[in-house]
């Protein structure tokens, strides 16, 4: 997977899905469980983080009658 | 001769309205008539509703009870084209007659829904309204377009919850007319606007309303144009009975604009519920896992062996033991039947030996080198000679040959 594009809230919380379902299933090594143990808790913080900065956020708003030239 | 006045039969105007009264209420083709017309005046009060209808020729009076007026699915106005029901009557305190009506109904709206079931049944043959076209609507949308009534209910309503659940989106808002001969035009320009922004979603809202108030969200035209929106559309129009074409054709229909923005975005409380689930699902399975390798680890370093080490070949040490004894047995055992067999060859051998005939009182002589003396050229005069006895050796010299 290329990492040129910074993931999107939705491609985060889908990655943390993923990785605790797999951490959940404790079929993988101890250290690649690990690994993803520590994915997951900077997923957590990452996707906690900005809904915190959301909070304070107004939605912005942009009101479109006729066409921007 | 006259009569006088006393005696004469007259009837009170009372008496005499109240006769029409019942004559005309006696007339069974007069109930349950239907009668078509334009509103020409009406009024409403507490108790009812006044109001006439007329054609080109003639008007009529009319009048409808607080009781029905307050189910009408519309408000009847000046040059509605209407459908009454009910039944004539005589107003006795005015001498007028009347007609009191029981139900209402916008003439044309038949055909108006003939029209639209049959522009519906043209569409659904198209394939607009498939299922297998619908479809579905971002999780987290980063843009969200609105097409709304300009200061309308639905619009704040959709700015304050769109806002209030996923303030991460922004809203492109897209004003239009929703009602009116212009709404129709007026909101297929409004689409058209949109679809030149990056929209995730796009939210075609309006509050609720009688179904001639939603009729713009049944044009054709625009019907048409929402079908091939670049993005998913959410419909919300009017309120759960009322369903327009707009709601067929859109990717997700709800009933109401507070419906339109939960589907739209997440909730971020619910976001957050959902993170901090996880959160304990990671660490919960996390610390099973690491009990578990623990337990693993605690279940072999428990074993014997790595207190005695001796023990991982115990077992071999003691087959080996068990194979050496076996082996010693059979040795020792194979040594004493060759001991014996040699014993027995050597009585036999000794059997024959010189040395047993010397024990028997024979000699043995040799010379000095040990060579046997055979015949007496073996042995001239002067030769030493050993000759064996049974107790020992004794030494001599030949005299050579004698002749007896």
């Amino acid at each position: 997977m290329s990492e040129k594009k910074e993931m999107s809230f939705e491609d985060k919380m889908k990655r943390l899905e993923e990785v605790v379902e797999k951490v959940e299933g404790g079929s993988l090594p101890l250290e690649e469980t690990l690994k993803l143990f520590e994915e997951g808790k900077a997923l957590i913080a990452d996707l906690s983080s900005t809904l915190k900065e959301a909070e304070k956020k107004v939605g912005k708003f942009t009101e479109v009658e006729k066409e921007e030239k | 001769m006259t009569t006088s006045p006393s005696e004469r039969k007259y009837l009170s105007v009372t008496e005499i309205n109240s006769i029409l009264k019942e004559a005309i209420e006696g007339v069974p083709g007069f109930h349950g008539l239907l009668i078509k017309g334009e509103i020409s005046s009406y009024k409403e009060y507490a108790t009812a509703a006044y109001f006439d209808i007329k054609d080109d020729k003639s008007t009529l009076s009319c009048i409808i009870w607080r009781d029905n007026f307050i189910y009408l699915p519309f408000s009847p106005k000046v040059g509605d084209e209407v459908l009454i029901k009910g039944y004539l009557t005589v107003y006795v305190a005015r001498g007028r007659y009347q007609f009191v009506a029981t139900s209402i109904e916008l003439f044309g709206k038949g055909n108006e829904l003939l029209r639209l079931e049959e522009l519906k049944k043209k569409l659904a043959s198209e394939g607009l309204f498939d299922e297998s076209r619908k479809r579905p609507i971002k999780e987290f949308p980063s843009k969200v377009g609105v097409i709304v009534g300009k200061g309308s209910a639905a619009e704040s309503d959709l700015i304050k919850n769109l806002g209030r659940r996923w303030p991460l989106t922004d809203i492109y808002l897209f004003p239009s007319l929703v009602q009116g001969k212009e709404a129709p035009k007026d909101l297929l320009r409004a689409f058209k606007l949109s679809q030149k922004y990056p929209l995730d979603t796009l939210i075609i809202a309006r509050g609720g309303g009688s179904n001639e108030d939603l009729s713009a969200f049944n044009d054709e035209a625009l019907v048409r144009a929402v079908s091939t929106s670049k993005m998913p559309v959410i419909s919300a129009v009017g309120h759960e009975i009322d369903v327009t074409l707009i709601d067929f054709v859109s990717d997700k229909r709800v009933s109401t604009p507070t419906g339109a923005a939960e589907e739209a975005v997440p909730d971020q409380e619910e976001i957050k519920q959902n993170i901090i689930f996880e959160e304990n699902s990671l660490i919960d399975s996390m610390e099973k896992r690491l009990e578990k390798e623990k337990n693993r680890l605690e279940s072999i370093s428990s074993r014997p062996f790595w207190k005695n080490p001796e023990e991982i070949y115990k077992d071999l040490l003691k087959k080996v033991g068990d194979l050496d004894a076996r082996l010693m047995v059979s040795t020792k055992q194979k040594v004493e039947i060759t001991k014996e067999r040699i014993e027995g060859e050597k009585k036999s051998l000794e059997a024959l030996s010189p040395l047993n005939v010397i024990n028997r009182g024979y000699s043995l002589t040799t010379k000095e080198d040990g060579t046997l003396i055979r015949s007496v050229a073996d042995a001239p005069e002067g030769t030493i000679l050993k000759t064996r006895v049974k107790d020992g050796i004794i030494e001599s010299q030949s005299k050579g040959e004698s002749h007896e």
